[in-house]
């Protein structure tokens, strides 16, 4: 009777993994997307790092969104403060890469236009072995098969448990300004 | 006399300062790795390199930040400087790092980047700073 069952359930995993494959035309990937983040102070030198190479999927048909930057790909202009992001503050050894997971809020694809919509997104940034929830506004639209998110929101070091030595403290920002510019083709 | 033992003493302090100076300059400015000038710590397929990482259970990441040569077919060309090799390793080249040589899907390539890390969204194994290599 159990081996029925199973026999009988297999058909129905095939159907599930066939309909999962057939809704690849809700799926959005940019491999290529862009995040800079800045933490500079006036008259201090640049804190300021930018990835091209982060990834995003969002589907479509849930509204779900998930990015993924590896933390070494972040690159400053001084090699010296790179490698102490490195070591240092984000440990990218132990922690090598940076997640968001979300869901764009009141979101509807069919009714993208040329010209950008306002759409929050709430979902949760993962870093440094920490989690935290984010909720910004992105700026969306479509062109073509091209979906473009462009946004950008604030977070502390300190939400994330990366401690910054008091003999830099003053020279990196309190708030990091994170911006992010995601070009997603129709896959 | 005093003063010609004055001027030897400012002239040494100048010189020490000089020295310090230029190497706590060039501590904290100096430039980045060129990938083009280090040599490869590993010569692999795109297919086993993704398999390495891919099997490591993301814990491992032993090719994370070392330079390595990947060989592969060309199975996207994403964006100018971008390919996609077997579909399993990302490579973003380096702004000079092809010569402007083009570059075509199918065609088989060999090239030097710095290893990124694995991406589990999309299974990919991720290289920058790449220059090519080798390309028929």
């Amino acid at each position: 009777m159990k081996k029925l069952k199973n026999i009988l359930s297999l058909p129905l995993i095939i159907l599930l993994l066939l309909s999962y494959a057939g809704n690849a035309q809700n799926k959005y990937i940019d491999k290529n997307g862009e995040i800079v983040f800045e933490a500079s102070e006036k008259l201090f030198e640049e804190v300021k790092a930018e990835t091209k190479s982060a990834t995003a999927i969002l589907d479509t048909e849930i509204n779900k969104i998930a990015s993924l930057a590896l933390v070494k790909g972040f690159r400053f202009k001084n090699s010296l403060m790179q490698e102490h992001f490195n070591e240092n503050y984000i440990e990218s050894d132990t922690y090598p890469k940076a997640t968001f997971s979300g869901e764009l809020l009141d979101f509807d694809s069919s009714k993208l236009t040329e010209s950008p919509a306002d759409i929050m997104v709430d979902g949760k940034l993962k870093l440094h072995g920490k989690e935290k929830e984010v909720r910004t506004n992105l700026s969306v639209y479509k062109i073509g098969n091209t979906i473009s998110i462009k946004g950008m929101f604030k977070v502390a070091p300190e939400d994330f448990a990366i401690d910054i030595p008091k003999i830099v403290r003053n020279k990196i920002a309190k708030e990091v300004l994170v911006q992010l510019n995601f070009k997603l083709v129709q896959k | 006399m005093k003063t010609k033992k004055y001027i030897v003493i400012v002239v040494m302090v100048l010189a020490l300062g000089a020295i310090g100076a230029f190497f706590t300059y060039s501590y904290m400015y100096k430039p980045h790795r060129n990938v083009s000038e280090e040599s490869a710590i590993a010569v692999m397929s795109a297919t086993e390199l993704q398999e390495r990482f891919a099997n490591a259970n993301g814990t491992l990441e032993s090719f994370a930040d070392k330079i390595i040569e990947v060989n592969g077919h060309i199975t996207t060309v994403e964006q100018s400087t971008t390919i996609m090799v077997d579909g399993k390793v990302q490579v973003d080249f380096d702004s000079h790092g092809l010569d402007g040589k083009k570059l075509v899907n199918g065609a088989d390539v060999t090239v030097k980047g710095r290893c990124v890390g694995y991406d589990d969204l999309l299974e990919i194994v991720k290289v920058d700073q790449a220059v090519l290599i080798n390309n028929q």
